[in-house]
């Protein structure tokens, strides 16, 4: 068959091609509206915030425990960055009450979004880390609430990493006088200015659009299989390949649906 | 003596036959056209005539039908050299059409030859608007007795397997199929 043909066959069956995009579309375009009313799904701010973890320092310890003292804040570290606290509801619970705080003294204003939800806290909460260094990361729709989760998180950390972090079972929280060394925290950067990055959808539009796309090809291939299941005669070269009749004649179809006669 | 049929019955295949009578009468030849699809007749619409006798009248009179009487059913049309043979009217039912095809109708058409190579000094042309293949078994009886068949075809209406079994049907019947004729409706 050549391209005409198949151009033939696309045009007469276009309204499945029509009906199956279309549909598609609609989903689709109700899908991005969604998404970009929604803040914080397609753009949103990020603050973070860097502390180091490790045992606290004694006035009485002493260098000679330094690479163990190093490889266990590592360990701790690591425990923090990778373990389930960071999404915790504890955690979250407290950077939220941290935040309340800071609001009453004043430290934070603006729009701080719905920074009440425990659940949007704790999933806004992400980390990495470097050695014993950790970087906080508070993703969130808007930029001061991201930098107040930021810097509440931070003031946890440093307020309660002892309560979340320990290298034994205590039945007692641990002081810093004891002879074993609580788990601290110190903040090395301050919650940083927010920054807008690609929200935790951001990579949707694209899938909508290979969506459409694959909507298409499928419209398509409906198309040629609606023409392919459909026996019926349409031209003369048909007719001469079936039958093995030859055509003797054409009758066009008549003008309009009046019938005068002939 | 031509044949006209379809595979299915479609609201406009009288067309294809009428087409072909006009045009034919028009080169000069002196066309009789019948319209043997008694189940759905449409010519004499078409050529705006009415007669009270007709083919089913024809086919019901009594044994001793003459050739008088079969040209005294020809209703003039506005195309010179044609002439229409109507339906009829108070058509018969359709067990009794079967019957009336099977015994009676080529007496009819040989009653009808006889009075055109009376009438006419030239070679005259019968064209019969046959009911649908699929249908019934008419058009293969008038297939036996006509001279050529052709097959009319709708582009767009008509399937491959209706064309291939009215094909076959009339094989059967061993009809001249001569060719086929597209009706694009």
């Amino acid at each position: 068959m050549e391209l005409r043909s198949y151009g033939k066959i696309l045009w007469r069956r276009a309204w499945i091609i029509a009906f199956v995009v279309g549909v598609v579309v609609l989903y689709a375009a109700y899908q991005y509206y969604t998404l970009y009313k929604t803040p914080g799904e397609l753009k949103a701010y990020q603050s973070t915030v860097i502390a180091r973890l490790g045992l606290q320092a004694t006035p009485n310890s002493s260098d000679q425990y330094y690479s163990d003292y190093q490889s266990t804040s590592e360990a701790l570290a690591d425990e923090f960055v990778t373990g389930p606290l960071l999404s915790s509801k504890e955690f979250a619970t407290q950077v939220q009450q941290q935040i309340q705080i800071d609001t009453q003294n004043g430290e934070v204003h603006g729009d701080l979004g719905p920074w009440q939800d425990i659940a949007a806290i704790s999933s806004a909460l992400s980390a990495t880390r470097t050695h014993a260094l950790v970087t906080i990361n508070a993703l969130w729709s808007t930029a001061a609430g991201a930098q107040a989760i930021a810097r509440a998180a931070g003031e946890v950390c440093v307020a309660h990493i002892g309560s979340y972090l320990d290298y034994e079972v205590r039945q007692v929280p641990a002081s810093a006088s004891s002879s074993h060394p609580p788990v601290s925290a110190q903040i090395v950067s301050a919650a940083s200015d927010p920054a807008l990055v690609a929200g935790p959808a951001a990579n949707k539009p694209l899938l909508l659009l290979v969506l459409i796309l694959l909507a298409l090809v499928i419209g398509v291939a409906l198309a040629f299989l609606i023409e392919y299941l459909d026996d019926r005669i349409r031209s003369r070269d048909e007719i001469i390949q079936l039958l093995q009749l030859p055509v003797y004649g054409e009758i066009p179809r008549s003008p309009g649906k009046a019938r005068s006669g002939r | 003596m031509i044949l006209l049929t379809t595979p299915m019955p479609y609201p406009d295949q009288a067309l294809a036959a009428a087409n072909v009578a006009i045009a034919s009468a028009q080169n000069g030849t002196s066309t009789v056209l019948i319209d043997a699809n008694l189940r759905a007749p449409q010519l004499h619409l078409s050529f705006g005539v009415s007669a009270p006798t007709g083919l089913n009248e024809l086919l019901l009179t009594q044994q001793n039908a003459t050739p008088q009487a079969s040209g005294a059913a020809l209703c003039a049309t506005d195309v010179p050299d044609l002439r229409l043979l109507c339906a009829g009217e108070k058509l018969a039912a359709p067990r009794e059409l079967q019957r009336l095809f099977s015994t009676r109708l080529s007496s009819v058409l040989t009653n009808l030859r006889t009075w055109l190579q009376e009438q006419e000094q030239q070679a005259s042309l019968i064209i019969i608007n046959g009911p649908p293949v699929l249908t019934g078994v008419e058009a293969s009886l008038l297939a036996t007795l006509a001279s050529q068949t052709f097959l009319v075809i709708a582009t767009g209406r008509t399937t491959r397997t209706q064309a291939q079994r009215a094909q076959e049907q009339l094989q059967q019947a061993h009809a001249q199929l001569a060719g086929s004729i597209l009706l694009n409706i």
